[in-house]
């Protein structure tokens, strides 16, 4: 059994996808940003980086979202095995997600914590230019590689939170996105929200019914989002 | 057989110990940053986002030096902890935030005139050194208490070589000298730097991309 430390809408209804889907039981337990609890010291005690979300399970607790999703697809045969051939395709399309996009997404999410006020809108023309240019890659990949990323995937689980984040975040600067210029990441992050794993996850946070192809901010039935 | 597309003291460095480590045979192909080779249509087949690293294997080109290492440990059954192993998932959190938060960190430490030009790049450098710091000082306290084998100055890891070569650029290229960060500030780290830089291993690449002196532990900047 896995405990799940989450808030909703973070990084951790990504983990929250994958469990669901592959049938994994697991229990939840909320992490109250309303309060900073990811900067206390028992969720410290877990997860020294005091970021969400962490994962507990037998063999200790872990952390940081992409290696919870890659010892995942390890242990419960989730995605490519370490002997396939398709392996090296499988974690550089991961690793790109998870080292270029989703790092680029959080400093254009929390630029306060990266870099001082008056270097914010520099940087967010910067990183907005960049994510565009991510995601178009993606979107070529995603469709050059289905077999990787047809739901259920642990690549579009990942992708799909994003491209949600992308649309509501950060509040009010959010013209530069459009899912439309990425029709493929759209097809399937539609398909992935018709599956009932994932309308599970997202009643459970609160995300409404179409949580991917038209996001609107969470409201969830315990804790909160930021 | 590999074929690792290279620039000295690039990022394709943390890959080319590796492949020296593991002792696997493989060709270096150095490229000329001043000649526009990362634009090259030879390269943006390799790695479509014309950078540093990319590697051609047997199973195809791959890109992303995290993505290449850990690829190299599961498939070479070195340097990492297996697949199967208890202390995988440990490994991977530790693997990752190194790759995620401090690789992150290391970038705008050096170039901290990218977010928002001249002006603010002293400001940017200054929040990025207090934040780096206190990540360092996490994993110090991590390594000092729990002694992980994956890492150690006992035994070399595909971590141990990522976390050197960060450490060498965040004290040798740091943009602002006063914000370069000295390993010497977190001893279980630095014990780390000072075993791999004298690994016969790690002594052949470092020769080969012209790195002289202490070259993870103490860098000339």
């Amino acid at each position: 059994m896995y405990t799940l430390h989450y808030a909703p809408d973070n990084a951790s209804l990504i983990i929250r996808l994958v469990l669901e889907e592959a049938g994994l039981p697991y229990r939840t337990a909320l992490v109250d940003r309303s309060i900073r609890a990811q900067d206390s010291a028992a969720y410290r005690a877990i997860n020294p980086a005091g970021l969400i979300p962490a994962l507990e399970t037998a063999d200790g607790p872990m952390f940081e979202t992409a290696a919870i999703l890659l010892w995942l697809s390890d242990r419960h045969n989730l995605g490519p095995r370490p002997d396939a051939r398709t392996r090296g395709s499988f974690l550089k399309w991961l690793f790109f997600i998870s080292n270029t996009a989703h790092a680029d997404l959080r400093l254009l999410f929390y630029p306060s914590q990266y870099v001082p006020t008056e270097a914010t809108v520099g940087l967010h023309a910067l990183l907005t230019a960049r994510m565009i240019r991510h995601f178009t890659l993606l979107d070529q990949a995603a469709n050059d590689h289905p077999a990787l990323f047809t739901p259920p995937s642990i690549l579009t689980a990942y992708l799909a939170p994003l491209l949600r984040w992308a649309v509501l975040y950060p509040v009010g600067q959010t013209k530069w996105f459009h899912i439309a210029q990425f029709p493929h990441l759209a097809r399937l992050v539609t398909a992935l929200e018709n599956s009932p794993a994932a309308q599970r996850s997202a009643a459970a946070e609160g995300l409404g019914s179409t949580p991917f192809s038209a996001p609107i901010y969470a409201i969830p039935p315990q804790g909160h989002a930021t | 057989m590999y074929t690792l597309q290279s620039i000295p003291d690039f990022a394709s460095l943390i890959v080319h110990l590796v492949l020296e480590e593991l002792g696997q045979p493989y060709t270096l192909n150095t490229l000329n940053f001043d000649a526009g080779d990362l634009d090259s249509p030879a390269h943006r087949a390799l790695n479509p986002f014309g950078k540093i690293p990319a590697m051609q294997t047997p199973d195809g080109p791959m890109f992303e030096t995290a993505a290449i290492t850990l690829w190299l440990a599961d498939r070479h059954g070195a340097l990492a902890p297996a697949p199967t192993a208890p202390d995988r998932a440990d490994f991977l959190s530790w693997f990752f935030f190194t790759n995620f938060s401090l690789h992150t960190g290391m970038m705008n430490l050096v170039h901290p005139y990218r977010a928002g030009g001249e002006d603010i790049s002293f400001a940017v450098s200054q929040t990025t050194h207090a934040r780096l710091m206190s990540e360092l000082a996490i994993m110090d306290t991590m390594i000092a208490s729990r002694k992980p084998r994956w890492l150690s100055a006992k035994e070399p890891s595909i971590l141990t070589y990522h976390l050197a070569v960060l450490m060498r650029w965040m004290k040798a290229f740091a943009y602002f000298p006063e914000h370069a960060i000295d390993s010497a500030n977190f001893p279980a780290i630095h014990a780390i730097l000072r075993a791999m830089e004298t690994r016969p291993a790690a002594i052949r690449a470092a020769a080969d991309e012209g790195l002289t002196g202490a070259f993870f532990s103490n860098p000339e900047s």
